[in-house]
């Protein structure tokens, strides 16, 4: 059942995010041949407008990756699809966790349309070149290869817009467990959740510099050392790790307990 | 054992009960008519049914269980309002509920599409309201449940389509099943109910069987309807 539900879910959230995919490929596309052109001054004010096309395009990807999945959680658990929803031979548990699954999804190929689109635009030769030699600076200076580092900073990005979206689903479920303003608490709740929960982590991560001198080095001094930096990126990732598990579970817990739709 | 069992059941919004300590019972092959006025918590207690609400205190059970899974295998419920996703195309809706309950006849859902004049490529938000809600009362009858809740299928409906609506449940209910209708047009269902439960202010005032009912008043379901709660 899980699989005919991310199916269905996966569906409804790619429907406007194929578009914008489309149409910031395609610009970038436009954008490097433009690039290509003898460099006028109509030409580079074509390349501009196309650039800025690309940026919005982008940015309108990762809203929407976002709010898709808030507006799919709303309208399939508490509005008037929630009356099919919730009469399907299915646990509450297996819709939720559907939307999270959703969420990771269309999360990661946003990232890859985003990585992608930057890539066709931007990356040329001398670019490329750079890029490599920043890459290998760094990771000579994290005293890891370019793969490790790459992948490290995949996944710390990926599960902070994580904690984003499953902070405003929770949110949602919390907002739309009183009978008044619902809309209002859901926001007010996912937005404390988050807030909240990142400052905590900053306070984590200030206490645990009291143990590991290299991370208290973050907190007094402007340039701090590879083993900081690298010591704050896995902090990063396990307390991320950690927030989504936990957010999840609160979220799952709840949504268990029993909706009351509108 | 019952079909549907409520014990002491309970529901407040905002310390105000809708619904009063119900205790009911809903017996296998029985056509219910589950009557009240407006606002007297019909609904409320039918969403309570599916799962759609959470009970303040009581216990609902569902061929012995509590809501979940099972029930919702053989519980095909009929709400008032529309809640097919409007992106969708009618072909796509019948294979979701294909793909969804294992008892749900596509076939059977062809054909009755077909008798009532709409057309299996067509998009939900294209259709009027009306017609939203005969596809919904074909996707509910399509199935071979063993209960069915009908939330006011004759609301927005004209009295010419009444009876054709009526026909259409009557016709394609599971042999054997059970079918709640809730409706304040008693006039137009009462030739068809097994049994009336009366609800009043978040409380059941009556449950008899509708013959019984009749020959001991003397008088139409909708007379006593009318009489009982001083129309």
């Amino acid at each position: 059942m899980l699989r005919k539900l991310l199916k269905y879910d996966l569906k409804w959230c790619y429907k406007p995010l194929l578009v914008f995919y489309i149409l910031a490929i395609f610009f970038s596309i436009i954008t490097r041949i433009i690039e290509s052109f003898e460099q006028t001054l109509m030409v580079l004010i074509i390349d501009k407008i196309c650039s800025g096309i690309v940026i919005a395009m982008l940015i309108s990807i990762l809203i929407n990756c976002f709010m898709r999945v808030w507006v799919r959680v709303i309208r399939n658990i508490y509005k008037d699809e929630s009356y099919l929803t919730h009469t399907l031979p299915v646990s509450k548990n297996t819709i939720y966790l559907s939307k999270i699954l959703t969420a990771m999804i269309t999360l990661l190929t946003s990232f890859a349309v985003i990585i992608g689109c930057i890539a066709i635009v931007f990356l040329n030769e001398i670019s490329w070149d750079g890029l490599k030699q920043y890459l290998e600076q760094s990771a000579i200076f994290f005293n890891s290869s370019v793969f490790s580092l790459i992948l490290v900073l995949i996944i710390t990005v990926f599960f902070e817009f994580l904690f984003l979206i499953i902070s405003g689903i929770v949110g949602i479920i919390l907002g739309y467990r009183s009978n008044h303003l619902k809309t209002v608490k859901s926001i007010i709740s996912g937005f404390g959740i988050y807030m909240i929960l990142s400052t905590f982590s900053v306070a984590v991560l200030y206490l645990a510099g009291f143990l590991n001198p290299d991370i208290m080095d973050a907190f007094q001094n402007i340039e701090i050392s590879s083993n900081a930096m690298k010591s704050i990126m896995f902090a990063g990732i396990v307390v991320y790790a950690v927030y989504n598990v936990i957010l999840y579970w609160i979220g799952n817990h709840l949504l268990s307990k029993g909706v009351n739709v509108d | 054992m019952e079909l549907v069992k409520c014990n002491n059941l309970c529901k407040e919004f905002d310390q105000k009960q809708i619904l009063k300590n119900i205790n009911l019972s809903i017996s296998k092959g029985k056509i219910i008519g589950l009557l009240g006025k407006n606002g007297t918590g019909k609904t409320t207690l039918i969403k309570l049914i599916n799962d759609l609400l959470t009970p303040t205190s009581g216990e609902i059970l569902i061929n012995g269980e509590k809501p979940g899974i099972h029930s919702k295998q053989i519980i095909s419920y009929l709400p008032e309002r529309t809640y097919l996703d409007k992106d969708m195309k009618v072909s796509q809706v019948l294979r979701f509920f294909e793909e969804f309950y294992t008892n749900f006849r596509k076939e059977k859902a062809i054909k009755l599409l077909k008798d009532l004049d709409l057309k299996i490529d067509a998009k939900i938000n294209k259709m009027s309201k009306g017609m939203q809600e005969k596809l919904q009362l074909i996707l509910v009858m399509s199935r071979d449940a063993e209960l069915y809740i009908l939330d006011e299928p004759l609301g927005g409906v004209d009295p010419a389509t009444r009876d054709y609506i009526l026909d259409t449940i009557l016709s394609n209910f599971k042999e054997g099943a059970s079918v709640v209708i809730s409706t304040h047009l008693i006039s137009d269902i009462e030739r068809i109910l097994d049994e009336v439960i009366f609800i009043d202010q978040g409380e059941i005032v009556l449950t008899s069987p509708a013959d019984e009912l009749r020959q001991k008043e003397n008088a139409s379901i909708d007379e006593i309807f009318r009489r009982c709660f001083k129309c």
